[in-house]
């Protein structure tokens, strides 16, 4: 039973942090997934190393202390990575709770069989 | 021959040959500072394979004309430089010391207890603190951001993020980085026992479930796969730290386990401390940043460990078997002094409380947190 409340709360944390990346996704699609913006190039289909495009994003990593939009910019850098760091670690989290699961489970099967063997 | 003319080519060999005239008290200073740690490292044992190497590279870099850190007239690199532009600059040996530190790291404790993956989450808490505390001071963005990681207490990410994004500030971090590690056991115990009470440190937690085999092989491709596809920008590291311990947990490769352990480790281990130190000349040393960088650096490491046992006090709201908050001051990374710190700790309180294998779990969770950590500093700014 308690297992089953863990499990339960570890999908439903794992949904919870997927629906969070949908969102920020959303709300700032990543370089590849991107139109690039004009005069911009264009990020590989596919390779080894994804190159960044020159979006808005690049021209404001320059940002000196006294510009125009400096601290909004780094206080959101701030939040936005502050949050990632635990939606890394949640989806993290949630991937070792499930392999566990399936390994609990097998290991257990893997038990019964040896003991039906034995007797 | 004259007098004269004898005593013009004796000021000529003085002055250009040797380095008595060329000598400043810039150079004295900086032998003062190698010289401390060399004395931590020796005297003091204080993570003496890094600081006695990073130690002897500030005091040999500070002499006048020694040609160790630098270019010949004809653009031939210097020993030292060859070391730090194909190790460092290029990024190798961070990546390298991963690869050694995942062969060594057995990640039971993080499998069987992965709610310590959160406590690693809220030790950053000091990377992003600092950040903004730098920036105050005049840092730039890129220069802020290495700062901060300086408080994930682990050098080869701080190396690598600095090297990424600031790397004229490469000696000051990584010494910050170093000597903070070294100093775990000085730094976190009245915080810890500042954040908690008599009762909450004789919490004795739960007995970890033991992990199988094939757990244990399957973790670090699972690992890599969602760090791979979730931060990109820290793959080299992490990459390097899983198929370590992939080829650990395999039991296929021991001779290359092995290898990675050890020999390897420690040869990348004296390159590094040899080319940290190195990059620490007096007229780079010596200004106000590197200053900073170290007061700012110990901040870092407060708060660190203030977020990790925060993040166990929150999460105790929430859960029926409570975890002991020592444990989250184990979520700066510095394996494994950090938890056993915890353990020490801990045992101050009860004789009879091993926490050694359940600080281990936040611990690891440190190493992935900082790296991440790191990792989106990198998209970001780099």
């Amino acid at each position: 039973m308690m297992r089953n409340g863990n499990t339960t709360r570890a999908l439903a944390m794992a949904a919870a942090l997927l629906l969070a990346a949908v969102l920020v996704s959303a709300a700032a699609p990543p370089a590849v997934f991107a139109q690039p913006e004009e005069g911009a190039v264009a990020a590989p289909a596919s390779g080894q190393a994804v190159h960044s495009t020159q979006s808005a994003m690049e021209a404001k990593k320059d940002l000196q202390r006294g510009d125009e939009g400096f601290w909004s910019y780094a206080i959101s850098t701030l939040i936005i990575r502050f949050v990632g760091i635990f939606m890394v670690l949640g989806i993290l989290q949630a991937i070792i709770q499930i392999q566990g699961r399936i390994f609990g489970a097998y290991e257990a099967r893997k038990k019964a069989a040896a003991a039906a063997k034995a007797s | 021959m004259t007098w004269d003319s004898f005593f013009e080519i004796l000021k000529h060999i003085l002055t250009t040959q040797t380095g008595i005239f060329s000598l400043s008290y810039k150079m004295v200073i900086m032998w003062v500072i190698g010289g401390t740690f060399i004395y931590l490292a020796v005297v003091k044992k204080y993570e003496p394979l890094l600081l006695l190497p990073i130690g002897f590279g500030i005091v040999a870099v500070n002499f006048p004309l020694v040609p160790l850190m630098g270019f010949d007239p004809d653009g031939k690199r210097h020993l030292l430089e060859i070391f730090y532009h194909y190790g460092v600059e290029w990024e190798v040996i961070p990546c390298v010391i991963f690869l050694g530190l995942g062969a060594m790291t057995d990640f039971g404790p993080l499998i069987s207890n992965p709610k310590s993956l959160i406590v690693g989450a809220g030790a950053q808490l000091g990377v992003f603190i600092t950040f903004i505390g730098v920036l105050f001071f005049g840092f730039t963005l890129q220069e802020a951001a290495s700062v901060g990681i300086i408080g994930g207490a682990d050098g080869p990410t701080t190396i690598y993020l600095t090297q990424k994004l600031a790397p004229h500030l490469l000696g000051a971090n990584a010494l910050a980085a170093y000597s903070y590690m070294a100093m775990v056991p000085l730094i976190q115990p009245p915080i810890v026992r500042l954040m908690t009470s008599k009762e909450q440190r004789k919490i004795r937690m739960k007995q970890l479930r033991p992990v199988g085999k094939l757990e244990k092989t399957v973790f670090p491709l699972s690992t890599f796969m969602v760090i791979s596809i979730l931060i990109p920008a820290v793959t080299p590291l992490m990459g390097m730290f899983m198929l370590g311990n992939f080829m650990r947990e395999s039991g296929v490769v021991e001779r290359l386990s092995d290898t990675a352990q050890n020999a390897l480790m420690n040869i990348v281990t004296i390159f590094l401390g040899i080319s940290v130190g190195a990059t620490m000349a007096a007229d780079k040393f010596l200004s106000l940043k590197p200053l900073l960088i170290f007061g700012f650096g110990l901040i870092d490491f407060a708060v660190c460990t203030v977020g990790g046992v925060l993040t166990v006090h929150i999460m105790n709201l929430f859960l029926k078997d409570k975890m002991n908050p020592i444990i989250g001051a184990a979520g700066v990374s510095a394996v494994p002094m950090s938890a056993r710190v915890a353990q020490v700790t801990g045992q101050k309180e009860d004789r009879h409380n091993f926490l050694l294998m359940h600080a281990m779990g936040p611990n690891l969770a440190g190493v992935i947190g900082s790296a991440a950590a790191a990792g989106m500093f990198i998209a970001m700014f780099g």
